[in-house]
Parts: structure tokens; C-alpha cells; sequence
């Protein structure tokens, strides 16, 4: 375990949105590239040298090896460099860390994934694992929620599973302009709750969003009737150093980056400050 | 566990042995009553009736500033290789023996933080008994006597140290000068007695710690923290002198001439308004109460949830040092009432 970040290049930079773009990186050492591997909702430390360092959760699946693609929103320093870089830029990248999402408690059952705007970037790559392991899991519902229409992340990717059959996946957006040809569903991501219907035994549900996502998504899931204990969220706090160390992401007597960030609704509300 | 005895006189002779041997550090008086831990330069230097230096034994682990490493735009990362010397600290009182056991848990925790054991590893401990003044609180917290992390401990008799060795390294030690040690007599062994028994009658300042995780949960609301944030100049110097306070920065510098970037890492402090700062401006402990709340929380009760031991040392800096005059003691108490 070490502060140092090991070489990487970005190799390609999908545009999102304005505010998001998709970058995917590889380790400058063929041996690292090969060897990497992680779970769905660890984090990675992204360095670009003279800037910083930040951490980003992983966006593509733990089946895609060889490479590390990050969704990142242009909104601080490093990430404001990140999106001025070209490619072939030199990074530096250590990790993953984190706890990852439990999928093999996961699996067997039903997953219900509910993502607010950016908390997709994480729950893509739990989407991912699932889609290469279908049959290992039952029921598997996704409801994502975006501001507008502009800002649903991964669109085509989010048709592709609104049409599967094996998967219960719905998408809505906040509001619509009045010009937009949106024809999807509008209104808030609880709404979509009422309409992905689930059976509560079994039924692990995996959440990332904003704050104020959090606090109407988790009051509908209790009210809905899912157990604290089969809630999984994933906390955002500073971090300078991923390792448990820094101290900045200290939450009561839990360090969110090497025992999170994914954490269970009842683990979270017996931490101090959470709620 | 040996004993042994050397006499006091005799101690000049053992650092300059154990200086020849080793890189020893010992603690020196730098102003009229603050005292600092510096390279051995003579005996004549050596303070060996002193409370507490200013800044505690973590600065050798875990310095104040340390550069990470190096790389410019086209170099591979270059890791500063730390060739230093092994060294012995001289003159560490129990409390920030129990301190460095801390850090050594902290910097373990979820993988060994390789920067501090690298420093830590090549480090011994020469230990050595104090008489508490009105700032001491390691009775309170269970630190006024040590049984691991030294490798030699003297207690201060009236001719003699009573010299506890703890590990090879302390034999090691002894065997530069065997001359200097012998069996403790029965009257040596009687007077030990009698001195840790007029310490512990020497304890003015108590602090009552029964049940006190649980207190500072159920007093999380309390209007305490409101009251004391408002004293607080959240300065950060309790968390400066603090030997168990850990946190760090980690930030970059470039050198516009060379292109050459280094990484750093700095002391740090929960006190700071930025500290939970995150990207987009959300600020997990912005308010004052919450900034001043978290630093009890986290020493007394966080902490120890982890490891089974609160991280206060009893050390009495912080309350020596707090330009407000905020004494643990005192907010404790009025936790308490």
C-alpha cells in the first residue's frame, strides 16, 4: 500500500455532456494493466501531476480488463484539468479502494439499482457485472433519474436496457424544456419506485445519488418496506489519501474510503453526522 | 523482563556510548520552560527533568512536511529512498510511549503506511520516569505506566536508574558498556516501591472517563460544543502538539524552471474549515460546533472503537498549549454535569 500512483495514459475521451465526459485509462506497465482488477464501486486515486490527486469511483465493469474508464463532472480542480486534457496525457493512478459492493451477497438474489444523475457513474459498473453473470441473479430492476434530458448519462447504453426483457429498467428526468422531443417518463426517480415493483425478501437494492436524492429515495424504499439492512449506499467525503490514514473522511469510527464507501442504510444511520 | 541498575553519574557515559552506536536524539531545553527533542550534542545538553517537549515524537515518523515523490512531464516517479540511520529516542516519558503504540495502530490500519514505518522501523525507545505537574492527566487515561513499545525505560531513583529491558535492542544497548549495569538490590527494589507510590499521591488533576463514550453520544446535541466553539480559535495548535493526531494533506508543487512536480504530504487538522470540504462546495463539518465536537469524539470514542484504546495520552499539551485556555478537563466535565 503506498501514496505513489503508478503511470497511466489516457487512451480516449467520450464527450457527455457539458459538464461529464467519459475517460478511459491504461496503466503505462503491461503487467499492471493485465493484473488490475476490482469490484464494482471501488474508487481509484486520480493524480494529474502539478494539479493533484482525486478520488473517482470506477465506471466500467470488472469484466472489461485492461482498461480503467472514469465518468467524471468537470467541478474542481483536478477534474477541471482532467477535461482539458488530450489524449496520450500522462496520469497517475493508484488503487482500486473501497469496499465494493457486496455482490457476492448479492448474488442469488433480486437487485434493485437506483441511481440520481452522476451516482450512475458507479452503479454502471454494477450494472455491467450483472449483465455478464444474468443468470446468477433473480429479479434485476434499474430506475435512473436525471435533471433533464440534457444530462441523462449514457444514453444509448440506457436504451439498449430499456428494452431488455430480462430487466426491469426505467429512466425519467426531473423536467423537460419546452422544445425537448423527450419522450420518456418525467417526474422524480421515487416515482419510478411504484413502477419497478420488487419482492422485499431477497431483494438487495444498491443507491448512489446527490444528498437530497438520497433522503426522497430512502424514505420510499422504507415506506415501500426494504430492510436497512438490504439498502447499500455509497457515501461521498474528502480524501486525500484512500488508505485510511489522512483522517479527512473519517465518519464516527469508520474511515468511508477502506470501509466504505459502500456502506448499508442501518450501518450508515449508526455512524454520527449521517443523518 | 531484566532489570537492572546503573548509577545516575554514570549516565553522560552511556549516550556518548550509545551516540557512537546509533543516531541519538534526546530531549534539550529551549526556552525558559519548553523543551525540544534534538540530535545529541554533549550531555551538558541533555535535559533529564523535563514534562513535555513542545512537539511530540510523532514529528520522526510522520514529519511535519515530507515529499512523496518526484516526476516531471516526461520522467518515470522517482520515491525519495530515506537512507537514514538507526536511531535511538532518548527520554520518552510513558505517555508518548503510549502515543507512538497509536500511531503505530493508526498507520497499520487497512495496510502499513509505508512512509511512517520506514522511519519507524529503524527507530529505538529509551524510556524515562517524570513526576506529573498540574497538566498531566495519564492516570486519568490509564498511560502513567508503560509495558511494551520501549526498548530500555529508566526509572529515577535517588542514586540510581532502575533500568527496565524491554528487548534485544535495549540489551544491545547495555552490552556497549556492560560495566555501567547490575542486579538491582533489595534495597533498590524497596525504594521503586516507594517511589511509584509517591507519584501516583503526586496526581492533582483527574478526569473522570467512566462511561464517557457513551456520554459524548448521548450529550451529541449538547449546547457544550456550541458554547466552547465559540472560545475555540480553531487555530489547530491542540492538533499540532497533539502526539496521537495523525491527519495529513497531500498536495502537489511544481518548479516552473525544472517542470519537476512534487507531491507532499503536511500535518493537517479537523479544526480547519475546509478540512470535509468536498468538490461542488458541499462541507460535511463546516460549522463551528461540528469542527470542535468531531476532535473529542473522534480521540475518545472513534478511535477506540477500532482499536480498543482512546487515543488521549493524557499528555497535557493541548491544554498547556490552547491560546483560549481549553482544557480537556474542563469540557469533560461539563460533558458530565
Amino acid at each position: 500500500m503506498s501514496l505513489v500512483p503508478e503511470l497511466a495514459i489516457l487512451v480516449e475521451k467520450r464527450y457527455l455532456d457539458a459538464q461529464h465526459s467519459l475517460f478511459r485509462f491504461v496503466f503505462n506497465d503491461e503487467d499492471r494493466r493485465k493484473a488490475f482488477s476490482f469490484k464494482p464501486g471501488q474508487f481509484v486515486m486520480l493524480s494529474i501531476f502539478g494539479v493533484g490527486e482525486a478520488p473517482i469511483s470506477i465506471t466500467s465493469g470488472p469484466d472489461e480488463k485492461g482498461f480503467i474508464d472514469l465518468c467524471v463532472r468537470k467541478a474542481g480542480r483536478v477534474t477541471g484539468v482532467l477535461h482539458e486534457l488530450e489524449e496520450n496525457a500522462r496520469v497517475g493512478i493508484r488503487g482500486p479502494y473501497g469496499n465494493g459492493y457486496p455482490v457476492e451477497t448479492m448474488e442469488g438474489g433480486n437487485l434493485l439499482i437506483v441511481a440520481g444523475g452522476l451516482g450512475i457513474a458507479p452503479l454502471r459498473s454494477l450494472i455491467r457485472y450483472v449483465l455478464f453473470r444474468r443468470e446468477r441473479f433473480g429479479e434485476v430492476g434499474i430506475g435512473y433519474g436525471a435533471r433533464d434530458p440534457e444530462s441523462v448519462l449514457f444514453y444509448g447504453e440506457m436504451q439498449n436496457l430499456l428494452e431488455r426483457t430480462d430487466i426491469n429498467c426505467m429512466l425519467s428526468v426531473d423536467s423537460v424544456p419546452e422544445n425537448s422531443r423527450w419522450q420518456g417518463q418525467v417526474g422524480r426517480v421515487t416515482q419510478l419506485l411504484d413502477k419497478i415493483t420488487m419482492p422485499l425478501e431477497g431483494t438487495s437494492v444498491a443507491v448512489c445519488g446527490p444528498p437530497v436524492f438520497y433522503k426522497f429515495v430512502l424514505d420510499k424504499l422504507l415506506k415501500l418496506g426494504y430492510s436497512k439492512g438490504s439498502i447499500y449506499m455509497s457515501l461521498e467525503r474528502r480524501m486525500e489519501c484512500g488508505l485510511g490514514k489522512c483522517g479527512h473522511c473519517v465518519v464516527g469510527h469508520k474511515y468511508t474510503c477502506i470501509d466504505g464507501p459502500i456502506f448499508t442504510y442501518w450501518d450508515a444511520i449508526n455512524l454520527p453526522e449521517i443523518f | 523482563m531484566i532489570y537492572r541498575t546503573m548509577i545516575k553519574k554514570t549516565l553522560p557515559r552511556f549516550l556518548d556510548t550509545v551516540n557512537k552506536n546509533y543516531r541519538l536524539i534526546v530531549p534539550e531545553q529551549k526556552g525558559k520552560e519548553t523543551y525540544t527533542f534534538k540530535p545529541y550534542s554533549g550531555f551538558s545538553n541533555v535535559a533529564t527533568e523535563f514534562l513535555r517537549t513542545i512537539i511530540p515524537p510523532k514529528q520522526f515518523f510522520l514529519p511535519p512536511k515530507e515529499d512523496l515523490f518526484h516526476v516531471s512531464g516526461t520522467s518515470d516517479i522517482e520515491v525519495g529512498a530515506e537512507e537514514e540511520p538507526f536511531s535511538i529516542i532518548f527520554g520518552l516519558h510513558s505517555c508518548d510511549l503510549h502515543g507512538i503504540d497509536i500511531l503505530d495502530k493508526a498507520f497499520s490500519y487497512g495496510g502499513k503506511d509505508t512512509f511512517y514505518w520506514r522511519r519507524r522501523e529503524k527507530t529505538g525507545f529509551i524510556g524515562l520516569s517524570c513526576l506529573p505537574d498540574k497538566y498531566c492527566l495519564c492516570k486519568s487515561m490509564h498511560t502513567d505506566f508503560i509495558v511494551d513499545i520501549y526498548d530500555l525505560f529508566l526509572y529515577t531513583l535517588d542514586e540510581v536508574y532502575m533500568v527496565s529491558v524491554r528487548t534485544a535492542l535495549g540489551d544491545d544497548m547495555l552490552r556497549l558498556c556492560p560495566e555501567l549495569f547490575r542486579e538491582p538490590t533489595g534495597k533498590e527494589i524497596a525504594e521503586y516501591k516507594d517511589r511509584i507510590e509517591e507519584r501516583e499521591s503526586m496526581f492533582t488533576r483527574i478526569m473522570d472517563i467512566t462511561n464517557l463514550a457513551d456520554l459524548l453520544t448521548l450529550e451529541y446535541k449538547s449546547d457544550v460544543w456550541e458554547q466552547y466553539s465559540h472560545r475555540c480559535l480553531f487555530c489547530g495548535s491542540c492538533v499540532m502538539v497533539c502526539p496521537t493526531c495523525q491527519c495529513f494533506d497531500v498536495y502537489d508543487s511544481t518548479d516552473l524552471l525544472t517542470d519537476i512536480t512534487v507531491r507532499w504530504r503536511r500535518w493537517d487538522a479537523c479544526m480547519r474549515k475546509d478540512y470535509a470540504l468536498v468538490t461542488g462546495g458541499h462541507n460535511f463539518r463546516g460549522a463551528r460546533p461540528e469542527r470542535f465536537r468531531f476532535r473529542y469524539l473522534h480521540k475518545e470514542i472513534g478511535f477506540a472503537e477500532m482499536h480498543g484504546k482512546a487515543t488521549c495520552t493524557g499528555c497535557g499539551r493541548c491544554s498547556e498549549t490552547c491560546p483560549a485556555g481549553i482544557d480537556m478537563v474542563e469540557v469533560v466535565r461539563s460533558i458530565r454535569e
